[in-house]
């Protein structure tokens, strides 16, 4: 035999067998097999540590008290990269070889839209959480697909229609140039349509910006200057925006309504450069039933954790993962169909929220309270980690989308 | 018109942040012929450096001493690494520095955690100030002159010593050096560690407007990577040209149709390459036919 | 007869034909055909480097193209599998062939770079035109269709185990005509032009022609490996055509040691695909792992695997030549 046909032929058989390895065990019957699924790198791998951590709770929660149907729940993390082409392989790699009974996690909308595709086509369900993307529970939407977090439409109907009340309806977009910013000013368009108000123009901003002194120096030239700033902005970009505002001192002169402020942005940029009216999904200073034990058993849990009070980020992953598990002991069963057949129309009642979450049958969202939010200054804050004076709240059903507006068509049970 | 002056000035303050960023990256390539992808982890790392060295030391002593951090880890990836692919297949460099970059951007995330950070711009500089005819940021200006001080220092460098004499005949022709008997090694060890200097100080300066991330270097290297090739390889006027062409194609493009500003350098980069196949600066070299 | 046997392009399908055998109850399959996808995606841009000598980084970008191209001819003009996939091929070839008249002119690190700003730009397109592309949600419903044979009969491969069987096919076509094409007085040429692009000039071929068919030959494969992966994963992303994951095909031609080895992709593109594959379950730091194991390999094994072996002649012809 020839040296490379050796070499070629070992080397298949030594991957094969490592592969065997690796892998033995994986699939034991006596344990409930959780995937979650969420970035450990890329650009959103905060806020994937944040709901891991809230998962993680959960599922000690429960495992405490005996696991469920008799048997401890084992949690499988994969790192989706922020990327929706490794999030799909991973999804793959968790439903075929560890077999995982049900999947948690994404952050991220793209990656969600791609792993519930593999969800549905391998009949396994998936809860996507903190994605706010309405093409999730809408033109993507899936039997096996359920989504935690409120979406675009929800946050967006929390917020606009206050802001154009109060503040002005006199509106500048600036839009980030991906499916989650477009979308995020239309809706805010359609509510300024609905409220009379007025569009002075609109920045679309390339996913990846660093550097937005030219945008601002276009906003501070504006004629007739607008009366706030609508502003769709996601992630590490959003951050570098506020930094800017300050820097640039738009922040005397002009007014900024966010869709959504993600709690480790707020972090990220400090007490000094908080700014705007926005949604939130939660806040660990709510004064809702369980907020405070939640958050006590969080510090208690996390005590070397770089944010010191769990996030929205861990408010979703912890939510969602209960949810799960209480739907999987509802059913009494680990199949897919019983275990989506207990969540569809079901209501959670201990939410952390004034009022119940319910879960829409026919297009799987989560249908919850959002609340309206304003930047706390630092001279306002009571600690190091109060940015928000919640300002109101807005109940799920006001805020939802109707069925006529909703594209979504669930496939039949599989 | 207003506007268009203010975006006009905005892009060549713009353009200097970015030659600076783009130095590092050109003297590295230039002398080694190395694609460094490393460059935006090192940028991040210097940016980090100052965050953890600012507490402690102010403003002023971060500013020198974080970047002289960086330039130590350059020293030493070019000892134990690097110095063994000179004058290989290009992609192995191209590869070996991108596994470093992954390498790097996980230990931030280690070290310093998944989450953003903000670093305060020093005091002096905070805030706005009027111009006249707009608005502009202190901090900028400050930057601004920063920066062509860090210009002229390297251009000195490069001109004025005989050391820059050696660094420029190793980019048209490094055996020509070697003939010379001039140590080329150490040459190229220093280099590379001033290359990683260049881009440690690029992330400090930085900081304070773009927030910090571990990600944070991937988003720099690609203008970085745009500026050397529409300058010209090893060209210093051509990489300070192409940060200003760079800068200028990024804020004009914003008055015009904001989408395309960052798809923007990547046509201006077809252009010159049609026009002027070796960069707007580029001289003949062994590196291209 | 004996010898075809030994040859290692028999080893390679016999494993692959065998293998569903061991890993289909563990769940392995997918894997198993992602292996083969990118072993032809290697195979086909090792002819551009290993062979050409031509140093692109930026072949994720006919990887990805292949994989909105399938995507969007099923979805808006024929709902088959065979056109969708030869139209990818097409495309990606065209487009090799127009960049190529600018590209193959150049060499070296020239090459690299613009290679690499090439991809960037295609990745920025693909991302803002989501009208076409889905944007970066990504083009999903990417369905396997049954193969049908001239309205004869039709093979269903929405099954992984027939998925697996279609992708083995296409691999064994795409190996024997990419040895064929290596063994061909083309391959020469090729091989020449890499050694001393001079003095193949000097010997009347034109090097430039001779660059710029490499270069669509292996975008025509990277094509066809980006539409068989659409196929498997059930959508196309922009992601595969960013800077930052065009190293992975030249990964796995340099652990494998494609530079010296015509098999050289196939061992390469098995063992990255187990480490990055292993070592993303084990540790959530796994990318710092994975960067060092590159910066290592490039150390200690610039020659890949085979080369480190010694096993075959800088062409890899030679050797092949001695042995069958």
């Amino acid at each position: 035999m020839g040296k490379s046909t050796k070499i070629v032929g070992f080397g298949m058989v030594f991957l094969l067998t490592l592969f065997m390895f690796t892998n033995l065990g994986l699939a034991a019957d006596d344990v409930v097999r959780m995937g979650v699924i969420s970035p450990a790198s890329g650009n959103y791998a905060d806020m994937g540590a944040a709901e891991r951590r809230g998962m993680t709770m959960a599922v000690e929660e429960f495992n405490a008290r005996g696991g469920v149907l008799g048997k401890k729940i084992k949690m499988t993390v994969e790192d989706t990269e922020t990327d929706p082409s490794a999030a799909a392989r991973k999804a793959k790699k968790l439903m075929e070889r560890n077999k995982v009974h049900f999947m948690l996690g994404a952050v991220s909308s793209s990656c969600a839209v791609a792993i519930s595709e593999v969800a549905q086509r391998g009949n396994t369900v998936y809860f996507n959480t903190n994605t706010n993307s309405s093409t999730c529970t809408g033109k993507y939407c899936h039997r096996t697909n359920f989504r935690v977090g409120p979406n675009n439409h929800m946050l967006v109907f929390g917020v606009a229609p206050w802001i154009a009340r109060n503040i002005g309806k006199n509106w500048y977009f600036i839009t980030h140039d991906y499916t989650w910013g477009r979308s995020g000013t239309k809706e805010f368009r359609s509510i300024l349509k609905k409220e009379g108000g007025k569009e002075l123009g609109e920045s679309l901003i390339p996913l990846g910006t660093r550097d937005f002194s030219s945008y601002l120096i276009k906003i501070r030239n504006l004629k007739p200057k607008p009366d706030i700033i609508m502003c769709t902005i996601g992630g590490v970009d959003n951050t570098a925006m506020m930094e800017q505002i300050f820097e640039f001192g738009i922040d005397k002169d002009f007014r900024f309504g966010f869709s959504l402020r993600d709690y480790s942005d707020a972090w990220t940029v400090g007490l000094g450069k908080n700014i705007g009216t926005f949604a939130i999904e939660w806040y660990h200073l709510l004064d809702t039933p369980g907020t405070k034990e939640f958050v006590a058993k969080y510090k208690k849990r996390w005590p070397n954790a770089k944010i010191p009070i769990p996030e929205n980020n861990t408010y979703q992953g912890y939510i969602g993962t209960r949810t799960m598990l209480r739907a999987v002991e509802r059913a009494k069963s680990l199949k897919t169909n019983d275990i989506i057949r207990a969540l569809e129309g079901h209501t959670i009642y201990d939410n952390m929220k004034n009022f119940p979450t319910y879960i829409r049958p026919w297009d799987h969202q989560f249908v919850q309270e959002v609340y309206i939010a304003k930047a706390k200054t630092a001279k306002e804050a009571k600690d190091l980690t109060d940015f928000y004076r919640v300002i109101g709240s807005m109940k799920g059903p006001d805020i939802v989308r109707s069925r006529a507006e909703n594209p979504c068509k669930l496939e039949p049970y599989k | 018109m207003a506007e268009f002056y203010s975006q006009l000035f905005n892009g060549l303050i713009l353009g200097l942040l970015f030659a600076v960023m783009a130095l590092g990256f050109m003297l590295i390539l230039g002398v080694m012929e190395v694609i460094n992808f490393s460059h935006g982890a090192l940028f991040a790392l210097g940016a980090y450096f100052a965050l953890t060295l600012q507490p402690y030391l102010g403003y002023w002593a971060s500013l020198i001493i974080a970047p002289l951090l960086v330039g130590i880890i350059g020293l030493f990836i070019e000892w134990s690494a690097v110095r063994r692919i000179y004058g290989k297949d290009p992609l192995l460099g191209l590869l070996m520095t991108l596994g470093m970059a992954m390498a790097f951007e996980e230990i931030i995330r280690i070290v310093w955690g998944k989450i953003g950070y903000s670093i305060a711009a020093p005091k002096f500089v905070a805030g706005p100030i009027s111009l006249g005819f707009m608005w502009y940021s202190k901090y900028r200006l400050f930057m601004a002159a920063l920066a062509l001080v860090l210009l002229g220092l390297v251009w000195i460098f490069l001109e004025k010593t005989p050391y820059g004499a050696i660094i420029k005949a190793g980019v048209s022709d490094s055996e020509m050096v070697l003939a010379l008997g001039k140590n080329l090694r150490r040459i190229r060890t220093v280099v590379f560690g001033l290359g990683s200097a260049l881009a440690g100080i690029a992330g400090v300066i930085a900081g304070p407007m773009w927030s910090l991330k571990p990600t944070m270097g991937t988003e720099v290297l690609m203008p970085a990577f745009v500026i050397v090739v529409i300058g010209g390889i090893g060209s210093f006027r051509g990489a300070v040209i192409g940060g200003l062409i760079v800068g200028l194609s990024k804020s004009l493009t914003v008055l015009v149709w904001p989408r395309l500003s960052d798809l923007m350098m990547y046509l201006v980069l077809g252009i010159v390459l049609v026009v002027r196949p070796r960069g707007l600066m580029g001289e003949k070299s062994l590196l291209e036919q | 007869m004996v010898r075809y046997f030994r040859h290692p392009m028999f080893i390679t399908f016999a494993v692959f034909l065998i293998l569903p055998a061991f890993i289909m109850k563990l769940g392995f399959m997918t894997l198993a055909i992602e292996v083969m996808i990118w072993i032809i995606f290697a195979m086909g841009y090792n002819i551009l480097l290993g062979y050409t000598g031509l140093p692109s980084f930026g072949h994720g970008l006919f990887f990805g193209t292949g994989a909105y191209i399938c995507g969007l001819i099923q979805q808006h003009i024929i709902a088959g599998t065979w056109i969708p996939i030869l139209g990818s091929m097409l495309f990606c070839g065209m487009i090799a062939g127009i960049v190529g008249l600018f590209l193959a002119r150049k060499r070296g690190i020239y090459f690299a770079l613009l290679t690499i700003a090439l991809t960037q730009l295609f990745f920025f397109i693909a991302f803002l035109w989501d009208g076409v592309t889905g944007g970066e949600d990504g083009l999903m419903g990417i369905e396997r269709y049954a193969l049908t044979f001239f309205g004869l009969f039709s093979i269903p491969i929405e099954g992984i185990l027939s998925y697996y069987y279609f992708v083995f096919v296409i691999l064994m076509v795409s190996l024997i005509l990419l040895w064929k094409m290596v063994h061909s007085p083309l391959g020469s040429v090729l091989y020449a032009t890499k050694q001393n692009e001079v003095r193949a000039k000097y010997l009347g071929y034109n090097s430039v022609l001779y660059k710029w068919i490499a270069l669509v030959i292996s975008a025509i494969f990277a094509g066809l490996a980006g539409a068989l992966y659409a196929m498997l994963m059930h959508g196309a992303f922009a992601n595969p055509m960013h800077w930052t994951k065009s190293g992975d095909v030249v990964m796995m031609v340099l652990i494998g040691g494609g530079l010296t080895n015509f098999f050289g992709p196939i061992l390469g593109a098995a063992i990255f695909i187990a480490i990055r594959d292993i070592i993303s379950s084990i540790t959530e730091h796994w990318y710092l792992f994975y960067g060092l194991l590159i910066v290592f390999i490039i150390l200690f094994l610039p020659e890949g695997i085979l080369g480190y072996f010694r096993v075959g002649h800088a062409s890899g012809r030679e050797e092949v030549l001695e042995e069958v």
